[in-house]
């Protein structure tokens, strides 16, 4: 019986796998009807003029944002959706190996934190265990069925984002039955299954909250930036076609028409939320300049000649983004007030964790565990609390219904090494556990120092050295080295999608000018 | 210079152009920039000029971006008047345009942000 839920959730594990490995190569760069400069614009114009007599009177004071407002969108939605996405890469708060439990694992504390999709770990070596071992674990989160089945779009993710406070994830010995994981039925031999439920905390900065407290912390201070604006009307309208579009007064009266029409609706309440009626007329804004400009063949970004397209990637972006660095004084790198940011609108992390772990020739074991972070500037502080249970306690062996209670903290500290080819964080952090383990009638000791090091978009190298007072066969002290190999598909995807719109722009992806 | 309509002007090159600001029921809080410079203010703190030399050639514009910046609470009635004031060959021909008005709650701070399109003609 046990041995057919195992394959079954073995089997889910690997669709999952394959299924969010599919859907991680399959992004694509699509527009947020949300986010941009242009839904920014139209919120300033929804709210700046009360009537539709005074939205008329000042309608052509705004045309020239709006209009290159739509070209910044359509041309380089980098400064805003590529500058959020990247955002994932800088997560230090979650769990992608197993628990501490899980042969090989390199976490002597567990995070709180939950990969999104998928994330995958294969770590070699052993903590607690008398034995070495490799393990490979899944984690997701009930969210990546939604992602598959309507895709994993911003507009999805703010829908369902609830869904990503649970997570689900299995751990598979990779060296029980073969060498290698080679055939569907090392799968079988399942070593945990564990599900977590995040109670606060959830720094997920594609999360509607932390997307308008972005708005709200460096949004503002961008638009305040008078002299970048009018440089991008400026060279926008260099483009004679452009400037031939902007000075067509049938379109400008159309699209005034289109967002006067709706200006009561959108200031009296009706028609939905007011996030629902801005993405409303940002989509008739920019349908209606994409249907007089026309769009790609793929319907794509509308037509555009590349020697534009790179200006806008090479001058103005960048310009705009040097601009916003000039305003925050120069003190922090964007990427550290980004994950200071993160951080600090979410310092408490608070999860649940409920797991069953399956150990040959012995009781099988449950394990109740607290997971708390606490998070000040660089510094994460996490502490585990665990009671665990022998579900069939055999008295002759001298095991009881409670196994063992064990605490656990440890110390983070997250910077960015210039020298590593990806702009993500490298972790440096030391922990302590402490284990009374009532099979033994003994108390254990373990003491690790860690470092996870960033090696590519969305892949980390834990390594991991750990002195353990006595192993759980009741050995002699030992000193343990472990190694893995952390996968998440959530920030490939991320990394894959900001890809696709570099080679749209035509030219190299200039994040961090 | 000439008024197409408000907020777009056609201006010839060499002709100086000024944007005059006067504060009605409120003090002056204005910034401004020019095609990604900004400009400083001129003439007396109560009623600033920005003031700018036609040097785009022909087909060009000169985009001017004005801040208009409106405290909280400030009266019903309070507004920006603007007069556009250009000079070439020594004659001034002045335009006004349309007064700003903050059209937003009036419990807290606002701001409007609008464009002025100086379009060169030969």
């Amino acid at each position: 019986m046990i041995t057919a839920w195992k394959r079954s959730i073995s089997a889910l594990a690997c669709i999952a796998l394959a299924s969010a490995t599919l859907l991680a190569g399959s992004a694509q760069a699509q527009t947020d009807p949300d986010s941009g400069f242009l839904a920014a614009e139209i919120e300033t114009l929804g709210w700046a003029s009360s009537t539709r007599e005074g939205f008329d009177d000042t309608f052509s004071g705004e045309w020239p944002m709006v209009f290159t407002k739509f070209i910044l969108d359509e041309v380089s939605p980098a400064i805003n959706e590529i500058n959020l996405l990247r955002g994932i890469d800088f997560r230090t708060d979650q769990q992608n190996g197993g628990s501490e439990g899980v042969n090989g694992t390199t976490s002597l504390v567990e995070k709180g934190g939950l990969p999104t999709l998928l994330g995958l770990a294969v770590e070699h070596g052993a903590l607690q265990q008398a034995r070495s071992g490799t393990s490979l674990t899944l984690s997701t989160t009930p969210y990546v069925a939604i992602a598959l089945a309507n895709g994993d779009t911003a507009e999805n993710f703010r829908r369902y984002e609830f869904w990503s406070n649970f997570g689900i994830s299995a751990s598979f010995p990779l060296d029980s039955d073969a060498d290698t994981l080679s055939s569907f039925e090392d799968f079988k031999n399942v070593s945990e299954l564990a599900v977590k439920w995040q109670i606060k905390g959830n720094r997920n900065p594609r999360s509607k909250s932390f997307t308008e407290d972005w708005h709200d912390t460096f949004g503002s201070k961008i638009d305040a930036l008078l002299e970048a604006e009018t440089l991008a009307i400026y060279n926008v309208m260099k483009d004679e076609r452009l400037k031939a579009l902007y000075r067509n007064d049938a379109l400008k009266r159309q699209v005034q028409s289109a967002i006067g029409e709706r200006l009561a609706a959108y200031r009296s309440g009706q028609g939905g939320s007011e996030e629902e009626r801005r993405r409303e007329l940002t989509t008739i804004v920019r349908e209606a300049l994409r249907d007089a400009m026309g769009t790609t063949e793929d319907g794509g970004m509308v037509e555009l000649p590349m020697e534009l397209r790179r200006e806008i990637n090479d001058v103005i972006a960048p310009r705009l983004l040097r601009a916003n660095r000039t305003l925050f004084g120069g003190k922090k790198s964007y990427e550290e007030q980004y994950m200071a940011l993160l951080k600090e609108r979410e310092p408490l992390i608070v999860t649940l964790k409920y797991a069953a772990r399956f150990v040959e020739e012995s009781s099988d074991i449950s394990d109740v565990k607290a997971l708390v972070e606490w998070s000040v500037g660089r510094i994460d502080l996490n502490f585990n609390g665990s009671l665990s249970f022998n579900n069939s306690a055999d008295s002759a062996l001298g095991q009881d219904t409670v196994r063992e209670f064990a605490a656990s903290g440890g110390i983070t500290w997250s910077t960015f090494l210039e020298i590593l080819p990806t702009r993500a964080p490298t972790t440096f952090s030391v922990a302590g556990k402490v284990t009374r383990n009532e099979d033994l009638g003994d108390t254990i000791g373990n003491a690790q120092a860690r470092i996870e090091v960033p090696i590519g978009a969305g892949i980390r190298l834990p390594l991991a050295v750990t002195y353990a007072s006595k192993t759980q066969d009741g050995s002699k002290d030992e000193w343990k080295f472990n190694v893995g190999m952390n996968l998440q598909t959530e920030k490939i995807s991320s990394w894959l999608r900001m890809a696709a719109l570099a080679s749209a722009l035509g030219g190299d992806f200039r994040l961090g000018e | 210079m000439k008024q197409k309509e408000p907020f777009i002007y056609t201006v010839s090159p060499g002709e100086t152009i000024s944007i005059e600001i006067e504060p009605v029921g409120l003090s002056a809080q204005v910034r401004a920039a020019q095609n990604g410079k900004a400009i400083a203010a001129s003439g007396p703190p109560t009623k600033p000029r920005f003031e700018f030399s036609v040097t785009e050639p022909p087909g060009n514009s000169h985009f001017v971006m004005i801040w208009y910046q409106f405290p909280a609470h400030a009266p019903n009635n309070a507004h920006y008047e603007v007069m556009v004031h250009g000079t070439l060959a020594g004659s001034l021909v002045s335009e006004e345009d349309r007064p700003i008005t903050n059209r937003g709650p009036r419990h807290q701070p606002a701001e409007r942000r609008l464009v002025y399109d100086f379009r060169v003609e030969q």
